[in-house]
């Protein structure tokens, strides 16, 4: 029988308490992430030539920055440590998968069902300081009174497809890539996992810009945001070039 | 597909425990190095662009400033041209005026030496011919030439038709009906002088006188006196009349003739020795 979550291979225990390899993986990915951060920040060089982690970093963060001002408007800084934690954590989860013997978290249900539930407790929170508690509840009423109990439920299951979409497309490339290893053991697996890492990050991406955009609904922003975002990136150009 | 709540709470805690650890080791520091770049970076754009601006508005400054030299340059140009035009048109005239004193002066020294070469040429061409004629009348007739030239004085006195002569014998006239106390008071306007080179005896100013006084009648008073510059000859003076017969004529035609063949010759350089005037003509004696 396959294992299909490691959530279930528990390595330590004390009552409620328990280490299993969905913690124990997480915390890898955590420390691989923060040491490359560290590697790439330690030493950051104002000007030409960069380390190389400094240029990695820099690029990965300035297509995050770009996208975040692409949904959610010029308060980049205020949404880029949840935005990019979110990217940096399921990206590099499903990027490790090439090492042996690891489990990626995003295949837990419980890891991208608390990353949903971040969302779904983010959206409330960014829109309530964006437009105030009761602009956030007006968005619920709106065009109709009528549309309350559907864009409730929609809140739910929105949350619930966040993480049950990451959770079935990682889960279901580990049973792939496990059923074919045990039929054809050379060679296609190699291209499964190959595949599996563009999937892992197609994912990855897919859960940021939706959780970019029901940020930006919640709040409002999502309805004005692409003529003022064009605007306020034609200003910054303008400036730019003088 | 099970759901663990511990590790979803687990989770959601390590998810924010990353959050903060990027916060730290991420998105702060690279987020301040990218804007402090984008900001220095539009910084020298601006820069940039601000010290594009001053050097275009330098370069048409430049550009002004050197249109205006080649306008003052033009200027200083013909300028120039129409100083040295004029310093050279001064040098001209003052050359000019220089050659033209030294020519005149040139001329005025040549004109001095051809004066004082005629004068010396009519000296010696007297003496010389005065001394052929000497020579020559002496060897022919045996005679001498004071003696002739007397002669001729005397002949042509007493045989020219001279109005003015008359009119000196007309006026000697009015002293005849004069008392002699009156005649003698008016003695020197009476006076008729006879001139020679040479010194006449007694009997020839007997001669002489006696031609003089058949000629003018008894009034006239004689003086004679010796006059060396008269060269060979003899010469009567009265009443701001004068009669003579002497080579000085013959010189002074020679002396003409000498001026025009120095004359031709300037005229035609090379061919002044051809210029001489022809022999013969302008001697006669004039009276």
């Amino acid at each position: 029988m396959i294992d299909i979550s490691p959530d279930t291979t528990v390595l330590w225990s004390w009552g409620p308490v328990h280490l299993n390899l969905t913690i124990v993986f997480t915390w890898l990915v955590m420390m691989v992430i923060v040491l490359s951060a560290w590697m790439a920040t330690r030493n950051l060089k104002f000007h030409p030539p960069l380390s190389r982690w400094q240029n990695i970093f820099e690029a990965v963060v300035t297509v995050i920055r770009n996208h975040i001002r692409d949904i959610l408007g010029p308060h980049i800084n205020r949404f880029l440590p949840f935005i990019g934690t979110l990217f940096f954590f399921i990206s590099f989860s499903n990027l490790l998968i090439v090492l042996p013997e690891y489990r990626a978290p995003t295949g837990s249900l419980s890891t991208t069902l608390a990353l949903s539930i971040c969302v779904f407790i983010a959206v409330p929170a960014y829109s309530i300081s964006e437009v105030g508690f009761r602009g956030y509840l007006k968005h619920f009423i709106e065009p109709s009174f009528l549309m309350l109990p559907m864009l409730l439920i929609t809140e739910v299951t929105r949350t619930m497809t966040l993480a049950v979409r990451l959770f079935g497309n990682i889960m279901s490339e580990s049973m792939i890539a496990a059923a074919i290893l045990s039929v054809v053991p050379f060679l296609l697996p190699v291209a499964t996992e190959a595949f599996g890492l563009l999937i892992g990050q197609i994912q990855a991406y897919i859960f940021v810009v939706l959780a970019s955009v029901y940020i930006a609904s919640a709040s409002g922003m999502g309805e004005i945001r692409p003529g003022r975002d064009r605007a306020i990136r034609s200003d910054n150009l303008s400036s730019k070039g003088g | 597909m099970t759901i663990d709540f511990f590790t979803i709470i687990a989770q959601i805690f390590n998810f924010v425990v990353l959050i903060m650890l990027l916060r730290h080791f991420l998105y702060g520091p690279i987020v301040r190095t990218m804007d402090a770049r984008e900001h220095h970076i539009t910084t020298e754009l601006d820069e940039a662009e601000l010290k594009n601006a001053e050097a275009r508005q330098e370069a048409a400054e430049l550009k002004r400033e050197r249109q205006e030299l080649e306008d003052r340059r033009g200027e200083f140009l013909s300028q120039a041209q129409a100083d040295a035009e004029k310093w050279r048109n001064d040098l001209l005239v003052q050359a000019r005026d220089e050659v033209e004193e030294r020519r005149a002066g040139w001329q005025d020294a040549i004109e001095r030496e051809k004066t004082g070469f005629l004068a010396n040429l009519k000296q010696r061409a007297g003496e010389q011919i005065y001394e052929i004629a000497q020579r020559v009348l002496g060897d022919l007739a045996n005679l001498d030439l004071e003696r002739h030239i007397i002669d001729s004085f005397i002949y042509r006195l007493e045989t020219m038709d001279d109005s003015g002569l008359d009119t000196v014998a007309a006026r000697l006239a009015r002293w005849q009906k004069m008392k002699p106390e009156e005649i003698e008071a008016t003695v020197l306007e009476r006076e008729a002088v006879i001139s020679t080179a040479f010194e006449i005896d007694a009997e020839t100013k007997g001669r002489i006188a006696a031609a003089v006084t058949k000629r003018l009648g008894q009034n006239v008073g004689l003086r004679f006196e010796e006059t060396p510059e008269l060269i060979c000859g003899i010469e009567l003076k009265t009443q701001g009349y004068k009669a003579a017969w002497s080579l000085q004529n013959y010189l002074e035609t020679l002396e003409e003739n000498l001026s025009l063949a120095f004359m031709s010759r300037e005229a035609e350089p090379g061919q002044g020795t051809e210029a001489e005037p022809a022999p013969g003509k302008e001697t006669e004696p004039r009276a």
